[in-house]
């Protein structure tokens, strides 16, 4: 679950005096993320699955995410879930790419009961879940639309389900109402939903 | 649309969501009686947005439900399962990152086994439950000494296993833990005993991929034998382990055991030929010696960073009994790019049988526990030395470090007969020695001051001249601080000087001895 914004924020603090742990543990973090979200992408991929190297790709991604969020001193919790939430969003486009390019790693292999594209979900696999991206492009799409929703709703997207926090605690990391969160939020989901189909 | 109008249209939007939340599907018409010109963008508006519920669900409750299965039996499951097709399942031996172990007799041969049982996820669908048969069936060709044999692979009610050599002894990582780092012969043995099993299975064309201590079982002969061969493949999620071991959690999702993990190995595994359990073997070899990981680090990422990016440390500087061609073969081994390692096992065994003379551990045995009893000796030397037992000038002591601050050091010279120690301020002392494969038991009887002092000991020898003994009867009794005691020696390789502790509750006894005479001790039979 998502570390309460207090703690976070503590986190920040501890950072700014140079608390390399702290540090560390605010990464980590943003890795934990980035994991449950890239899981959530790849799960309906048997092709993916059966190699049971999904960690592997895992691990590029999270050194990736964890150098990049190293690199940077951030100043504020907003400033730190921006750079944090652009990454995992970059990580998950290449993921995304990676596997089902031209050259992807799924590309020359067949799955039992896949049907001939490339990018069907096999019946038993499918889950209830109507209105989510069903196919990796669907994903890579998904992602690439948040980035070009406006700033407002992009950060509330980023904040709400790149970063899991609640909506009260994205109110205090942008320092508007609950309220105001809700309805970019609501937005949010209306412009990319339409957009997605 | 005017903001007074938007800001309306989002209160009905706010008063939908909330009547949800609490588990009403409300009407549009309802929510629009006081305002229907809104009613045909509300129903549009709530029609997409159910659409997008999936974006509600938190991405960890999605993965845990597709991952969430641990793939170990509840207790009740357990009672359930038995039997296993035509194993039965006795006492559990312990969990990895692959599931859980058990003894298990095969019901119709007799035979004890051992039974792992995978977790659900790993053959949830019949290819992988296919490809899992076919990687088992080609584990079963291998046969070699230093590796643990797998026999078979089965289902029984839904759960699949496979079956392998059940095998007496104890893991090093677990070795290393409790009993501290491993004297250099004897490490370097087990790595090359490891090494000569990875050579093995290198040549039939199977990389382990997984090579840590916890997964080199050390038996009873001293053999040491490679678990979970071909195995790490299948491993999707690595279990959170006991006792320190930095085995990845969730959290840090790859397949192994970071800190014995080659750099290419944490990036991709499909990258990781042969070379990187070279280099897992390198970082065992760490461990054994040192019982520290070649590389610290508080996270996992500052430990996969550290594999890739930080200058290995050098072996002798935190072991100074390595000879510095062991650490030039350690360094070898660790070397960060898989084209600056040994290119083959063979060659790493090549420089490690040739620089490390074996020796004949068994013909030391004897003398070994000859020595041992000198060491018990001490016992007598401090009933003897009771008025005045401030410790003595000290020699260096060498091989084995006291665990706790010792309050006394004995020095000196011991003549010792085989089955008959004379120590010089008792008399007519007798030592009656059992000895049963590894097993010893020993008894002494003296005069001292006219007391009669008596002692008996058991314990254990293992292949390297250690010994490890209680001291299970003291007569008089010594102040009950010290009891119970534990006894460790090691004979030196001449076979002319001991070294060992005794150790206690909050207190121990270190002893140096030089066996002024050790006739007899390799030669003599000892009494029955």
């Amino acid at each position: 679950m998502a570390e309460p914004t207090d703690q976070t924020a503590g986190w920040l603090d501890l950072v700014r005096v140079g608390d390399q742990a702290a540090r560390q543990r605010l990464i980590e973090h943003s890795c934990e993320r980035l994991r449950g979200l890239a899981r959530k992408m790849l799960r309906q991929y048997p092709k993916v699955r059966r190699w049971e190297e999904t960690d592997d790709v895992f691990v590029e991604a999270v050194t990736r995410l964890h150098h990049a969020l190293e690199s940077v001193q951030p100043e504020s919790p907003r400033h730190f879930y921006n750079l944090a939430a652009t990454q995992i969003r970059r990580v998950l486009i290449d993921l995304s790419r990676r596997y089902y390019g031209p050259d992807g790693l799924g590309s020359h292999h067949d799955t039992v009961g896949a049907g001939t594209d490339a990018n069907a979900i096999p019946r038993y696999e499918r889950a209830d879940l109507s209105g989510e991206p069903a196919t990796l492009a669907a994903w890579k799409e998904c992602y690439e639309q948040i980035m070009a929703l406006p700033d407002e709703q992009r950060e509330v997207v980023d904040l709400l389900y790149i970063s899991q926090l609640t909506q009260e605690e994205a109110a205090a990391v942008l320092g508007v109402t609950t309220r105001t969160v809700r309805r970019r939020w609501r937005e949010a989901r209306y412009r990319l939903q339409k957009v997605l189909g | 649309m005017t903001s007074d109008t938007e800001d309306q249209f989002h209160d009905l939007l706010d008063r939908w969501e909330e009547l949800r939340e609490q588990g009403h599907e409300p009407g549009v018409e309802e929510l629009c009686r006081d305002a229907p010109h809104l009613a045909e963008r509300l129903r549009e508006w709530t029609s997409v947005l159910k659409t997008a519920d999936w974006m509600c669900r938190r991405a960890d409750e999605v993965a845990d439900e597709t991952l969430g299965e641990a793939g170990v039996l509840t207790a009740e499951e357990k009672d359930r399962h038995r039997t296993l097709g035509e194993y039965a399942l006795l006492e559990e031996l312990g969990g990895g990152g692959m599931g859980r172990v058990f003894k298990a007799v095969h019901r119709k041969m007799n035979r004890t086994v051992a039974v792992k049982l995978l977790p659900e996820s790993l053959v949830r669908s019949p290819d992988s439950v296919e490809r899992f048969r076919r990687e088992v069936r080609a584990l079963a060709r291998l046969s070699h000494p230093n590796v643990v044999a797998v026999h078979d692979a089965g289902e029984a009610g839904g759960t699949h296993f496979y079956v392998m050599d059940l095998v007496d002894g104890e893991d090093l990582g677990r070795l290393v833990r409790e009993n501290g780092p491993m004297p250099v012969e004897q490490a370097l043995d087990c790595l090359l005993q490891a090494a000569q099993g990875l050579e093995y299975a290198h040549a039939q064309g199977v990389v382990h991929r997984d090579v840590k201590p916890s997964n080199l079982i050390l038996d009873r002969d001293g053999t040491v034998k490679i678990l979970d061969l071909g195995i790490a493949r299948f491993q999707p999620l690595p279990s959170t382990e006991t006792a320190g071991e930095q085995d990845l959690t969730r959290t840090g999702c790859v397949l192994g055991t970071i800190d014995y993990m080659a750099p290419e190995q944490a990036i991709n595994t499909r990258l990781a030929d042969h070379r990187a359990d070279i280099y897992s073997l390198g970082c065992t070899l760490y461990f054994l010696l040192t019982g520290q990981p070649l590389f610290g680090g508080e996270t996992v990422m500052e430990r996969i960073v550290a594999h890739r990016e930080h200058p290995a440390r050098s072996l002798r500087e935190a072991c100074p009994a390595v000879p510095k061609w062991l650490d030039a073969v350690f360094r070898k081994t660790v070397a960060k790019r898989p084209e600056d390692r040994y290119q083959s096992v063979t060659a790493l065994v090549a420089d490690l049988a040739q620089r490390s003379a074996p020796r004949d551990w068994r013909r030391l045995r004897l003398a070994a526990l000859a020595a041992m009893l000198a060491a018990v000796g001490a016992w007598g030397a401090w009933l003897a030395m009771r008025p005045r037992d401030e410790p003595s000038p000290t020699q260096q002591t060498k091989s084995l470090v006291l665990p706790v601050k010792p309050t006394w050091r004995t020095t000196g010279e011991y003549p010792l007969i085989a089955g008959h120690w004379c120590e010089s301020e008792g008399e007519g002392l007798f030592v009656d020695v059992r000895q049963h494969g590894d097993e010893f038991a020993a008894t002494a009887t003296y005069r001292h001051e006219g007391e009669t002092v008596s002692w008996r000991m058991e314990g254990k020898i293992d292949r390297y001249g250690h010994l490890t003994a209680k001291l299970v009867h003291v007569q008089p009794h010594p102040p009950d601080k010290w009891l119970p005691q534990t006894r460790t020696a090691i004979l030196e390789p001449d076979g002319k000087s001991v070294h060992g502790y005794g150790a206690w509750e909050g207190g121990g006894c270190q002893f140096d001895w030089q066996l002024r005479e050790a006739r007899g001790a390799e030669e003599n039979e000892l009494p029955k």
